[in-house]
């Protein structure tokens, strides 16, 4: 474990999806994380204007801005306001290495590994 | 039809009723023979008159006897002019009589049609009364008896030459003609001997030529297809046969094989319509049969491919459909969990929880039931009434995910909930999500995009669904290719080709019709179907 573990590390959960996104939202918040949802990636970009956030866990489908635009979008971002990005998905819509290489820290598929998911926001940032 | 070919040929062929009109003039040389020699002159023209003028009459009325009475009718002619010649032997004397007799005899031919075996009858019965006549008569008589003899066998030699040439004629046409055919022939009689066939039929059926002949024609063909095809032939017999008629039917060849064969049979018929025999001309069809077999077979899998191609496209989006709820009922689970663990869980908020679960659970079945409706074989399905609504609905909630995914608006039109089909609702489905696929595809480029799915009643007791999009229509170079099989506009691998004629000739199975509307400033596909009306309460039950 690393030594920034004692700061609780802000993440933003956005899916299309609002049950789902609450639900992500509450398991994170019961492992000992700050959480907050929103339900689209202009939504989340709106958030990121207003708010720091360490982690943004996204998932990729999604109507409008998706999670691969989302990502692009929080690349252009300067240093210290740009957060981590974890990608998440139903199905194969894009490729661990493709993900990777667009600058997300990790891509999971749904439904979520929660271990994995904690061990991704622990490590980063 | 071949058949006809040889149908026309046979009018002249034993023509029984002319060759009785050829006997006029020598009745007339006969009677004014008899009124010389006659002792009685005036009782026998009035025999003489009486017989021709009744030959006359009959061959006239002969015209109106129904075939199969007629050889009732010329034994009748037979039987009167027995009896005219008898009254003239009764008054005129013996020389009367020997000529006389010999109308009788000569109009049996017309009733017996064995041309050969009357006409050596007639010949020997002639020889015979004229050494008679030559030996006992008058000088007048044998003078009489001489002209006689002289026209009646030129007469005879006119009609056996006439007859022997149709005959041979015939025959050559005939014969020539099936053994050159490629098709089985067979020619039987009226209750079904075999007369005549071709090497075609030998070869098929593998029985000689002289094994074939004699034989009845039911021998050859399997029980089942005699069965199920008698009552057809009674009936086309009892309304006389007057068109050549076709039929599928089996043959059983020797070695026990069946062979399917379209069969034509034509009825050859006399002068007067009698039946005199039947031509058969079968066409083997085995070959065709295979290749029906094998194209609906390739049919049946370039279908199931296609589908399965739009299933694979599909199976992204599936996958996408489930694994969100799945996250969902996990996310649930572990909230349960976490509640339960540290005492908070109040039975509402389990009773809220769990019936959130349950609903997720009901989304993901409803999913797979559409997958696996969807990548089935429906065409055997029952036709049932279904919702015009419901069918929208299912469609819809299988589409939905890609269309959002490619930010394609997806507009429901306004739907009669009590609008109903008959179908079978998982082929129309089929062609509505295909109608979409190939919508979303299309509009994928466009800067305005939505597609949009409704339907409304028609005048003529139909039912139209459409499916428009915000495309400007398709282009004039490809409207007329657009519902050929393999046509595509897609790239290679993308498409098919056949999703449209295939949805067309779903429709048409259906007695509906699926077409581009023209009209429509927008691409506009349109199906119509048979409609019925449903119960208020139907449409909804099945949400």
């Amino acid at each position: 474990m690393r030594e920034g573990v004692q700061m609780s590390k802000k993440v933003l959960v956005v899916d299309d999806e609002g049950e789902l996104a609450e639900l992500i939202e509450f398991e994170l918040q019961a492992r000992g994380f700050e959480a907050v949802n929103v339900t689209s990636g202009v939504g989340a970009l709106k958030h990121l204007e207003k708010e720091k956030v360490d982690v943004v866990l996204t998932d990729v489908r999604m109507p409008g801005v998706d999670g691969v635009l989302l990502l692009k979008e929080i690349q252009k971002l300067s240093g210290s306001n740009k957060p981590t990005v974890i990608l998440m998905t139903g199905f194969a819509d894009i490729q661990e290495s493709e993900a990777k290489q667009l600058g997300a820290v990790a891509l999971l598929s749904k439904p979520i590994d929660y271990h994995y998911l904690e061990e991704c926001i622990q490590n980063c940032g | 039809m071949r058949a006809n070919v040889f149908n026309s040929n046979q009018i002249d062929a034993d023509n029984v009723p002319l060759f009785v009109w050829l006997l006029v003039p020598p009745s007339l040389i006969f009677s004014f023979a008899l009124i010389y020699i006659s002792q009685d002159k005036l009782f026998a023209v009035i025999g003489c008159s009486v017989f021709i003028l009744s030959n006359i009459v009959f061959n006239y009325l002969m015209k109106f006897v129904p075939p199969g009475k007629q050889l009732y009718a010329e034994l009748g002619k037979v039987l009167i002019n027995v009896v005219i010649v008898g009254g003239v032997v009764v008054g005129g004397g013996q020389e009367t009589f020997w000529i006389l007799i010999l109308m009788p005899i000569l109009r049996a031919t017309a009733v017996f049609k064995d041309t050969w075996l009357v006409f050596s009858v007639i010949f020997a019965y002639i020889v015979t009364i004229s050494v008679a006549l030559f030996i006992n008569g008058s000088s007048s008589s044998r003078i009489v008896v001489a002209i006689m003899i002289l026209a009646a066998f030129s007469y005879m030699v006119y009609g056996l030459v006439s007859l022997l040439k149709q005959t041979t004629s015939r025959f050559k046409i005939s014969h020539t003609f099936f053994q050159q055919s490629a098709d089985l022939f067979l020619m039987v009689t009226p209750d079904g001997t075999i007369v005549d066939s071709n090497s075609v039929t030998e070869h098929t059926v593998g029985y000689t030529h002289e094994e074939l002949i004699g034989r009845t024609c039911l021998d050859l063909f399997t029980e089942e297809s005699i069965r199920e095809s008698r009552d057809f032939f009674e009936k086309w017999r009892r309304l006389g046969s007057r068109e050549p008629v076709e039929r599928e039917m089996q043959l059983m060849a020797r070695s026990g094989k069946n062979i399917d064969v379209l069969l034509t049979v034509s009825a050859i018929k006399d002068r007067n319509s009698k039946v005199m025999s039947y031509v058969s001309v079968m066409k083997d069809l085995t070959e065709k049969k295979e290749l029906d077999r094998i194209v609906q077979f390739e049919k049946a899998k370039s279908q199931q491919a296609a589908k399965l191609a739009a299933l694979g496209e599909m199976a992204g989006s599936v996958a996408h459909e489930i694994n969100n709820p799945l996250a969902i009922i996990q996310g649930y689970t572990m909230r349960l969990n976490r509640l339960s663990r540290s005492n908070k869980l109040e039975t509402k908020e389990l009773i809220s929880i769990t019936d959130k679960i349950v609903g997720t659970v009901e989304r993901i079945s409803g999913i797979v039931k559409g997958m696996k409706n969807l990548s089935r074989d429906g065409s055997s399905d029952p036709v049932t009434n279904v919702s015009v609504l419901d069918v929208i609905r299912e469609v819809i909630s299988f589409s939905r995910e890609r269309f959002k995914t490619n930010q394609i608006e997806l507009r429901i039109g306004p739907v009669d909930p009590k609008l109903g089909i008959r179908c079978r609702s998982i082929e129309i489905s089929q062609v509505l999500v295909n109608l979409l696929n190939n919508a979303r595809d299309a509009v994928a480029g466009c800067d305005e995009k939505w597609v949009e799915i409704g339907a409304r009643s028609l005048g003529s007791g139909q039912v139209e669904i459409y499916v428009m999009d915000s495309g400007s229509g398709v282009s004039e170079n490809i409207k007329d290719k657009i519902m050929n099989p393999f046509f595509t506009t897609k790239k290679t691998g993308e498409g098919t080709g056949l999703g449209l004629s295939i949805s067309r000739g779903i429709l048409e199975s259906h007695d509906g019709d699926l077409f581009l509307d023209w009209h429509s400033s927008h691409t506009k596909f349109v199906i119509h179907l048979p409609r019925v009306f449903l119960d208020e309460n139907v449409g909804v039950a099945s949400l």
